[in-house]
């Protein structure tokens, strides 16, 4: 009989990527997914420790199920993911009814699971084959998917945890990922996102420029994405690789943090506000409509109302398509959480409300701005609105509602855009 | 210093010629005609029949008689290097590789926003692979070069900035092109990336041949920012001909191509070359081209007298066909011609077409062409140049349209 495995994710595309590692390999033990937490044998937890909000409601979710475990003898309770890594054994103290605790770098470790049920089970050590052994994975889309390329961080951003939690940086070799997009494109894929903390970085045989344009020239793959892009290295080949490649998406996330040169500093960032701007600059010279989106982080340590007022000037200055703004937070370990300078929540909060409202009005503003405009749409999902809708997202990752049933999953689709609203776009068939 | 740049011959010398002046014109020279006694003339020649050698020495010849130095380049000066040096003392001869930057050293650019044009040329390949047995294009051009995916987005990105609308891709033989480059892609790749990475209203492609057709080619040119214009040379509608020519397909297989093509994109202009009084050509099987461009739907077809080319195959083949038999038999498709025309243009009244304007007459009046390669007078006022103004067609004088702009005036 198959046993039942229900999985709560959290946090980023690589996390939920993890997950998708963690059922594949789950699959092969005879394990299926279910929707349904109480009708599993097992239930896994990949865990985000990104920001105290993301683990504080990991350890809420966590305790809400403590009881069931005495209902249900044969339930194993799993810990994955970032917070698994940095707690380690610790977990059993917190939660004693938390069966195993594996990092992610230590995925693998699931196989055979039902030999190594033995209670109290923790693997978080640093994996050094994990960019060459590859996992089998179970996939949540059957048109897009996610493809790491690379794992790990070397940056050490001093506010992240990542590079703690990820370890370094390690580059899938490009043999064994091209591999995977072929598979992907026969079974029907039609978009991918390469994945890595900092794709720039990607380096084998091949470096990323390089890899774009191998995986350019693969048939049936119709976009091609990747996430994320660190400023400090995105170099002019990469902005002619995404000039010149057909399938590459026009958009691209580069997390600006800050537009104070001193809180960018503090942030061991390695730019200053000039050197982003003429980054983008300079991909909208190259590449006329791109989507820049970026992170902003509020209130960073030490960050005074001049440095905060350059952040809002920046967001004005440059006009991103969208951005993901958050309250700075101390993660244990990093250097920013020993910062003596730690801004008080309201300002925190105050300052993210005046980022976040500012760039609204820009969002919606450039979303106003396609209207009018012939947009391709790769048709997701179907069923809003009794079915009478479907969407999709433009190659600048925009999510575009339509009126219309007509149109299955998996379509490449020409649209206009008869309105821009702030979080989406109205589009009918063009 | 005063120079003048004087082009002959095909869409790619004249896009070259385009780069080469606006590469003088970025080191500070100033273009004038030839008869504004020129510092320097460049001739920018072509040898692809016997009249372009002839109007190519005729051009050297007119400009040793007005400007105090003259620069020879092209596919005629390629080939007969020794013969242009004998003809003046001050000429020099520049091969065609390194035509782009002459007299401006330092400059490497390949791209440009200058034209003198509405619908500039944007090169995108040069050479030929293939071995057509009349052609001496290949002697003078050598093998299959791409211009890099990146050069052809940045240089339609100028032009785009700069106000143009359209932009025609050329090329001596484009349905080759990206074989050569590093990431190796082909036409159908750079068109899906110029339609991705570029917001120019419309690209033109200039001439494919009929074996490098396929389904995700006609894909891309069913897109509406693709002109609605296939040029497909046919040659001779005789196979035997088309065997001596050694152009690798038959007259059903060319028909079934123009099948497809008008099946998918239906009112499509479809354009065609013939050479006429190739050697051997009987007069049946002349009789046989002739059917072929009564019978297909073409919108217009370029009729060339066959011109025999030094060192080629069909140079060397028996039984040339006498020039006035080739002359009259020219002679005897003129009236097909316009009549084909005719009959396209008579078709599009009451259409909508988008026009770009590229020249105006005497009184104002605004001429362009249309995404279906018809030349229209557009009504109402003066129309700038490089504009596309939309208008339904009102009517018809001999072979040019008259339209009527849909909004404004």
């Amino acid at each position: 009989m198959t046993k039942k495995v229900y999985i709560r994710t959290f946090g980023c595309q690589m996390n939920v990527h993890d997950s998708e590692k963690i059922m594949g390999v789950l699959h092969k033990e005879g394990y299926e997914k279910t929707d349904d937490p109480r009708s599993a044998e097992l239930i896994i937890f990949n865990t985000c420790s990104i920001r105290q909000k993301a683990e504080q409601k990991f350890y809420s979710e966590l305790g809400k199920i403590k009881t069931w475990k005495t209902k249900k003898s044969a339930l194993t309770i799993a810990v994955a993911g970032c917070i698994a890594q940095q707690e380690g054994a610790n977990i059993f103290r917190k939660a004693p009814h938390v069966d195993l605790v594996f990092g992610p770098q230590n995925i693998h470790e699931l196989k055979h699971l039902h030999l190594k049920r033995q209670k109290r089970f923790t693997v978080t050590e640093d994996n050094p084959h994990i960019a060459e052994d590859d996992l089998p994975v179970r996939r949540e889309s059957g048109i897009k998917a996610w493809v790491t390329i690379m794992y790990g961080c070397n940056n050490f951003c001093s506010y992240c945890v990542v590079p703690y939690t990820r370890g370094r940086e390690r580059s899938r070799p490009s043999q064994n990922i091209l591999k995977e997009v072929k598979g992907l494109s026969d079974s029907g894929v039609k978009e991918i996102t390469l994945l890595g903390q900092n794709v720039n970085s990607y380096m084998t045989d091949l470096d990323f420029p390089g890899l774009l344009h191998a995986i350019n020239t693969i048939q049936g793959i119709g976009r091609i994405r990747f996430v994320t892009s660190h400023p400090k290295d995105l170099s002019d080949t990469l902005i002619d690789a995404i000039s010149e490649l057909n399938k590459v998406c026009e958009h691209i996330h580069l997390p600006l943090q800050s537009g104070s040169d001193t809180i960018l500093q503090r942030m061991n960032r390695g730019y200053v506000f000039k050197e982003y701007m003429k980054k983008v600059e300079k991909l909208r010279n190259k590449i006329p409509g791109i989507a820049i989106t970026s992170d902003i982080i509020a209130g960073f340590p030490g960050e005074s109302d001049e440095d905060h007022m350059q952040t809002i000037h920046a967001l004005k200055d440059i006009e991103f398509d969208g951005i993901f703004a958050f309250n700075f937070s101390p993660r244990p370990g990093t250097i920013a959480a020993g910062m003596d300078d730690i801004l008080s929540q309201h300002i925190q909060s105050e300052r993210l409300t005046e980022i976040l409202s500012c760039q609204e009005k820009i969002t919606e503003k450039k979303n106003k701005l396609l209207e009018g405009t012939i947009q391709e749409i790769l048709v997701e999902e179907k069923g809003r609105a009794n079915g009478q809708q479907v969407t999709g997202r433009t190659r600048t990752n925009k999510i575009v509602t339509i009126n219309s049933s007509d149109y299955s999953q998996g379509n490449f689709l020409k649209v206009r855009i008869v309105r821009g609203r702030l979080h989406s776009l109205e589009g009918e068939p063009a | 210093m005063k120079i003048s740049v004087l082009t002959l011959g095909c869409k790619v010398n004249q896009s070259e010629s385009t780069v080469i002046e606006g590469n003088l014109a970025e080191n500070g020279h100033c273009l004038v005609s030839l008869s504004e006694y020129p510092d320097i003339c460049i001739i920018n020649t072509c040898t692809v029949t016997a009249k372009s050698d002839y109007q190519s020495r005729q051009l050297i010849r007119r400009a040793l008689r007005n400007s105090q130095q003259v620069i020879v380049t092209g596919c005629y000066a390629e080939l007969n290097r020794e013969k242009i040096l004998s003809m003046g003392e001050t000429i020099q001869v520049i091969e065609n590789q390194y035509k782009l930057n002459i007299l401006s050293n330092g400059t490497k650019s390949t791209t440009f926003n200058y034209s003198t044009r509405a619908r500039p040329y944007v090169k995108i390949q040069d050479g030929c692979n293939s071995a057509c047995s009349y052609c001496i294009v290949p002697q003078a051009r050598g093998k299959s070069r791409s211009v890099p995916v990146l050069d052809v987005i940045e240089t339609i990105h100028n032009f785009e900035n700069a106000g143009f609308h359209e932009v025609v891709l050329t090329g001596i033989h484009i349905g080759l092109y990206g074989y050569d480059l590093r990431y190796k892609v082909n036409l159908s790749d750079l068109l899906e990336t110029i339609l991705m990475k570029t917001k120019i209203k419309r690209v033109r492609v200039s001439s494919l041949e009929m074996n490098e057709i396929n389904d995700k080619l006609l894909e891309i040119i069913f897109e509406p920012r693709i002109c609605r214009h296939v040029h497909l040379p046919l040659q001779s509608g005789d196979d035997r001909i088309l065997k001596l020519m050694n152009r690798n397909y038959t007259v059903s297989k060319y028909m079934d191509t123009v099948d497809q093509i008008i099946k998918r994109v239906p009112g499509i202009a479809l354009g065609t070359d013939v050479v006429v009084g190739f050697p051997g050509e009987s007069r049946r099987e002349f009789y046989n081209t002739r059917k072929m461009l009564e019978d297909l739907p073409f919108s217009y077809f370029h009729i060339f007298p066959y011109s025999i080319r030094p060192n080629t195959r069909a140079s060397q083949m028996p039984d040339q066909v006498a020039p006035d038999i080739r002359k009259e038999r020219c002679s005897e498709l003129e009236r097909l011609k316009i009549a084909k025309k005719t009959t396209y243009s008579e078709m599009q009244i009451g259409r909508r077409l988008d026009i770009i304007i590229e020249e105006h007459d005497k009184q104002n009046a605004s001429l362009g062409t249309s995404s279906n390669y018809l030349r229209v007078w557009v009504m109402g006022n003066r129309h700038p140049v490089r504009s596309l103004v939309p208008v339904v067609i009102a009517g018809r004088e001999n072979t040019l349209l008259t339209g009527k702009p849909l909004q404004h005036n």
